[in-house]
């Protein structure tokens, strides 16, 4: 193989057999295969004449090669052929598409862990985005999501001790002790801290407690499901119905609103290796309602005003009662299995905007948001 | 008549692996808007006109690996447009580039050295959308892909949707 012709089209070749392994979750295959396109895709950059009219051809052939670079999880690579690219004057509208895979490779870099090392019972969240400073974020944006993890860990834990769903009341003292959220100091990375979670100190009495890293692997796995919507996914690991719809929510709120986060990553170490998810999703796009047909899909409302009333007695599901500002118009709203203790309770006295089906005079919930 | 089908066996930039699984997006996308093979997709734009549209029958197992909608959506899209391109701009696919969550193609003739003297096949897909919806994006892609100066490089851009089905179809 000596031309660039015959390099390139050989690396696309791996590159579409990588990309198919990656869709059928193949990951060892899929990135022997996206290192082989690397590979041949540089063996293409390198075979170009070093003279004469070659734009756009070296332009795409860094393009190509820079993003099977952060296939390969190498964004130093990623962001050395980005920045050549556009050093040597890249033609446009290929110079905007290079600056824009340069913001990718910018998030990945916030995913790194830089130095800091990670126990196999700790995880590293970062934040990044128009609203996120070098170090520094809105404590709103931050401490919401260090809650919400602390709750999804929690959850993680009762479910896989087989514990029914806790609509009401505190977790168990054991649950919170054996698995309670530690926060480091922040760094600078764009915004980056490392979560600890504890481990069962009984652990060697009774064998049947979940052990942490265990926890850590599955928070990753659901969050990487959130980010491809892998909805089905979710309901193979999630089965009962409640913990599910307490997930989806609490995933929801974790991702990225879009506007000041436009990623959430995590990463956590296994076997000396790093593992990322990058939640780009944003929240307006995860999915939180089970999916029916368009036919039987009922008529959806929003209302707004201050949550005053709260029932939980009613086993399987709660009651609130919506106050809209103004007209002083009560909306009674049935409050779904999942959602009152982790999403709904917090958010007692504030002003809301809820949306959801109408059944008779009840509002089901759907979602619940401060406004 | 356009035969997703047809992608399976290969053409000079698509592998019949990765063209198999493009036949599969696609065939995911009609099938979940409710079309049997043989409805009509309505081509606007450059060379207006009905084209019967056939496919694999999805299969359960396709439905699972292509869960992702938006995934699905994208790589359908490009099923569509990639055997539409011979029909209505009168090219094969000759070249592609890895670039996002999928590649870029290019239209044209095989020369000395990779994408020169052709022209790139910006393609978008939508489920399910309205006409102002389908021209917000088909101007979007217009002007993504625009000539700021004289070295711009031409385009054709194609948008399917696939709940009516139809497709837009524009170069720059």
């Amino acid at each position: 193989m000596t031309t660039a012709n015959e390099f390139h089209g050989a690396a696309m070749e791996q590159a579409e057999l990588a990309l198919i392994a990656r869709l059928a979750h193949d990951h060892e295959r899929a990135d022997a295969l996206f290192l082989e396109a690397l590979r041949l895709e540089l063996g293409a950059l390198q075979a170009l004449p070093v003279s004469g009219e070659i734009e756009p051809t070296r332009t795409i052939l860094r393009r190509s090669a820079a993003t099977l670079a952060l296939d390969c999880n190498d964004p130093n690579l990623a962001e050395r052929l980005v920045a050549q690219g556009l050093a040597d004057g890249a033609p446009p509208p290929l110079d905007e598409e290079l600056r824009d895979l340069m913001e990718q490779v910018h998030f990945r870099r916030h995913l790194l862990l830089r130095g800091v090392s990670l126990d196999d019972d700790e995880l590293q969240m970062s934040l990044a985005g128009q609203g996120v400073g070098l170090g520094v974020v809105s404590s709103a944006q931050f401490l919401q999501r260090v809650g919400d993890t602390s709750k999804l860990i929690y959850r993680i834990a009762e479910r896989r001790r087989s514990l029914p769903f806790r609509e009401t009341g505190r977790r168990r003292k054991a649950v919170s002790e054996d698995y309670e959220l530690f926060v480091s100091v922040p760094r600078a990375a764009s915004f980056a801290v490392t979560l600890k979670i504890g481990r069962p100190t009984d652990q060697e009495r009774f064998p049947e407690l979940v052990d942490t890293p265990e926890i850590v692997d599955e928070f990753m796995d659901l969050m990487t499901m959130v980010d491809k919507a892998d909805y089905e996914g979710i309901r193979d690991c999630i089965p009962d119905q409640a913990y599910r719809t307490n997930f989806l929510q609490l995933a929801k709120r974790l991702a990225p609103d879009g506007e000041d986060v436009g990623l959430v990553g995590f990463t956590s170490v296994r076997s000396g290796s790093e593992r990322f998810v990058e939640v780009t999703r944003p929240k307006a796009r995860v999915v939180t309602t089970e999916s029916l047909p368009d036919a039987e899909k009922p008529e959806r409302v929003t209302v707004r005003g201050t949550l005053l009333f709260a029932d939980a007695t009613r086993g399987d599901a709660g009651q609130i009662r919506i106050v809209e500002e103004g007209t002083g118009t009560v909306h009674q709203v049935k409050v779904p299995e999942g959602m009152m203790a982790d999403i709904v309770k917090p958010l007692w006295e504030c002003a809301v905007e809820i949306s959801g089906v109408l059944e008779g005079k009840l509002i089901i919930l759907d979602e619940i948001d401060s406004i | 008549m356009l035969d997703l089908g047809s992608l399976a066996e290969g053409c000079p930039a698509i592998t019949a692996a990765f063209g198999q699984y493009l036949a599969e997006a696609g065939s995911v996308c009609l099938e979940s808007q409710g079309h049997v093979p043989g409805v009509l997709l309505s081509i606007r734009g450059l060379a207006p006109q009905d084209h019967e549209v056939v496919w694999p029958e999805a299969t359960e197992q396709m439905r699972r690996c292509l869960n992702d909608p938006e995934v699905a959506t994208e790589h359908g899209a490009v099923g569509v447009a990639v055997v539409l391109a011979k029909e209505v701009v009168g090219y094969s696919v000759i070249e592609r580039s890895r670039k996002g969550t999928g590649f870029d193609y290019w239209l044209g003739d095989n020369g000395e050295l990779p994408f020169q003297n052709m022209a790139r096949l910006e393609i978008s897909g939508i489920r399910e959308g309205t006409a102002d919806q389908i021209e917000s994006r088909v101007r979007q892609k217009l002007r993504q892909v625009a000539p700021s100066d004289d070295t711009g490089l031409p385009a054709y851009v194609v948008v399917v949707e696939f709940g009516r089905p139809c497709a837009e179809v524009r170069d720059s």
